[in-house]
């Protein structure tokens, strides 16, 4: 048996199909029973009829045989029960002493074997259903006993039999009917029971897509979301856990958040706290360098004083980038921004950082590239990624600009080996380090990640790559400012 | 520790299983429409009623209209009844069984007493109405004389030879109307 059945698989369409598949069975189960009983009982009536006619007739007719019957006699007997008929017209044929039964003119059914061996060997009137040329028929046969010499005593059989048979097509109409009936009312029951089954189904689906909906909002962040829950079914209980859960992660999100922002805060207190120090020690570092520079100081201690100096420095940009970061964090980094031509500002981020003229540095800007942008973010973005890949990458370093649907792409290409796979999705994360031996990098580790957040806030992008040749690629886009749609 | 084979899988044997025993089920309720056959059934004793050769029990002969004639029904008595009798239980007519056959009675209701008497190989029927008048017709005549003569009349004659005298008005007249009965139940005026 090969077939497969392919279930379906909306719950609903499980749940009718079920509710309906039960609702067939019941009333099939019932229609038959019902049939079956209907059935037996027409079919009980109407050979009880037929049994009781032929002996009423038999009784009235045995006394004027004249006996023992010739043919002749046989087929008198014959014609007038055929007459008599009785509930039904049967045709009848008599029989002494086993012989052929005599009928009253030929054509009649054959009576069946089984019924007058039954008849002669019990000694008991019987029936019998028979097929006929596909018709059903019923046949009797009673057996005719000698009168009785003193009432209540039964008399000796005689040795004459009596058949009669007729076919069973009102009984078959009857029952065809049944049938019909039973067809035409299990249609009705079937598709009113699509009613209940699709309310069923209703009931069960609409909390579960109420469930879906709810998770489907605490996915895009509805933390608050919550469901509420009557009855006492099982899905009211599955309600409630929804809930449960729910409040749960909200929990769990707040108590985050807050400890995220305590964090935040403490950074950006410290690197504040740090500033005010800072800038003491730079001023008295500056003091120092002077005259390390002047050679007032002996040489070990000029050394020393330079050293400290660079640190100091180094510290202080690290604490004005934390400070940049912690304003980031809290979304309070303010975009100055005015309608510019990014050419210019490169090359302004070339001059002011002294790689113009550099060989090192190369620029392919073509054509304008109108932005609307904050010079000074803009120009740290382009100091990061250009400085970057001249500490990390090989040069040359390349600067290309150019327009694209209504972006500006701005990519800095450098010759280098390029970025390792694995570290190309955390380049723009803080304090990243790419060579777990290098403890410490030249920058503070936060370049990358201000340049990534400067733009975001001008609502462009910035991704990193590995050109098909080597060499990292970023990319850099912004906007593109067209001076009729940008109506401010 | 030997490690025991996987369970087979359930789900769908349990549906294929379900859905052949649904299969069946209905298969089964939509081949059961029709008339089944049945073997020999007994359904009760035998009919009775016949007269045993040489033994006879007492019978009365009634003699009906049928589609083919008048025609002698038999009825099981306790003794040989009188003509009187015989009459009384011609005068209520067929059984439902005899009706069934076709049988009537043509004997209208007359609105007066039958009165049969008997006499030697002879019976004298009183009867409240004329023949004359129509009121009694040939068929109804011979259901009356053939039944009379079939009794128990004094005389030892056979029945085809018993003079029935039959007297209208139900007055005893020197002439009444003599018949005879048939040897198939239709009287014949009697040689006089």
């Amino acid at each position: 048996m090969n077939f497969r059945l392919r279930v379906p698989r909306g719950l609903r369409v499980r749940l009718v199909v079920a509710v309906l598949l039960a609702v067939a069975f019941g009333a099939l189960l019932t229609a038959g029973l019902t049939f079956r009983q209907a059935r037996s009982s027409t079919l009980e009536r109407t050979q009880e009829t037929a049994v009781a006619d032929l002996r009423m007739q038999l009784d009235s007719l045995a006394p004027g045989m004249t006996f023992p019957p010739r043919t002749e006699d046989l087929r008198d007997l014959s014609r007038q029960l055929d007459r008599a008929g009785g509930s039904r017209a049967w045709r009848s044929s008599a029989s002494y002493r086993g012989s052929t039964p005599v009928p009253a003119s030929p054509g009649a059914p054959p009576v069946p074997e089984d019924l007058r061996e039954a008849v002669q060997r019990t000694s008991q009137a019987a029936y019998q259903r028979f097929d006929r040329d596909g018709r059903p028929w019923l046949a009797v046969g009673m057996p005719v006993a000698y009168a009785a010499h003193r009432p209540g005593t039964a008399g000796k059989l005689s040795g004459l039999a009596v058949y009669a048979a007729f076919p069973l097509d009102d009984e078959q109409a009857d029952i065809s009917a049944l049938v019909t009936a039973a067809q035409a009312g299990a249609v009705p029951a079937l598709v009113l029971a699509l009613v209940p089954a699709l309310f069923a189904a209703r009931s069960v689906l609409r909390p579960v897509r109420r469930l879906r909906g709810g998770a489907e909002r605490i996915t895009a962040g509805e933390l608050g979301t919550r469901l509420d829950a009557q009855g006492h079914d099982e899905l009211a209980d599955l309600t409630r856990s929804f809930n449960t859960m729910a409040e749960t992660l909200q929990k769990d999100d707040t108590e985050l958040r807050r400890m995220e922002a305590g964090a935040r805060r403490f950074a950006a207190d410290v690197a504040h706290e740090l500033r005010t120090p800072l800038a003491a020690m730079t001023v008295v570092t500056e003091v120092l360098d002077e005259d390390a520079a002047a050679g007032v100081l002996p040489e070990d201690t000029a050394d020393a004083v330079r050293l400290v100096s660079d640190e100091i420095r180094a510290l202080a940009r690290m604490v004005e980038d934390l400070m940049e970061v912690s304003r980031f964090d809290a979304k309070a980094a303010p975009l100055h921004a005015e309608e510019l031509d990014l050419r210019t500002l490169v090359a302004k981020t070339l001059q002011l950082r002294g790689w113009e003229g550099d060989a090192r540095v190369t620029t392919d800007l073509p054509v304008p590239l109108p932005v609307r942008a904050d010079p000074r973010r803009v120009d740290v973005i382009l100091a990061n990624l250009i400085g970057n890949a001249l500490r990390h990458g090989l040069p040359p370093v390349t600067v290309t600009g150019r327009t694209a649907h209504d972006q500006v792409l701005i990519t800095v290409t450098d010759h280098g080996p390029g970025i390792p796979e694995d570290v190309l999705p955390h380049v723009f994360e803080r304090f990243y380090k790419a060579e777990t031996a290098r403890t410490r990098s030249e920058g503070s580790g936060l370049g990358l990640a201000i340049a990534y957040e400067n733009a975001h806030l001008h609502g462009g992008t910035l991704t990193a790559a590995n050109a098909p040749g080597g060499g990292a690629v970023f990319t850099l886009t912004l906007p593109l400012a067209t001076a009729p749609q940008e109506p401010r | 520790m030997t490690r025991l084979p996987a369970p087979p899988r359930r789900v769908p044997r349990r549906t294929a299983t379900a859905l052949s025993a649904l299969t069946a089920f209905f298969a089964a309720a939509a081949a059961g429409c029709g008339i089944p056959s049945t073997d020999a059934v007994t359904a009760g004793p035998p009919a009775s009623g016949i007269q045993q050769p040489g033994a006879e029990t007492p019978s009365v002969l009634l003699y009906f209209a049928g589609p083919n004639g008048i025609r002698a029904v038999s009825r099981p008595v306790d003794r040989p009844p009188s003509p009187q009798q015989a009459l009384e239980l011609l005068l209520k007519g067929p059984s439902p069984a005899e009706r069934g056959r076709g049988l009537t009675s043509q004997v209208p209701p007359m609105g007066g007493r039958l009165t049969a008497t008997t006499a030697d190989g002879a019976v004298d029927l009183l009867v409240p109405v004329t023949i004359a008048s129509g009121a009694l017709d040939v068929t109804a005549v011979s259901q009356l004389a053939c039944t009379a003569a079939h009794a128990d009349v004094p005389g030892g004659k056979p029945p085809t030879q018993v003079d029935i005298r039959i007297h209208e008005n139900n007055l005893r007249s020197p002439k009444p109307w003599t018949v005879r009965c048939g040897p198939n139940g239709n009287v014949t005026l009697a040689p006089t």
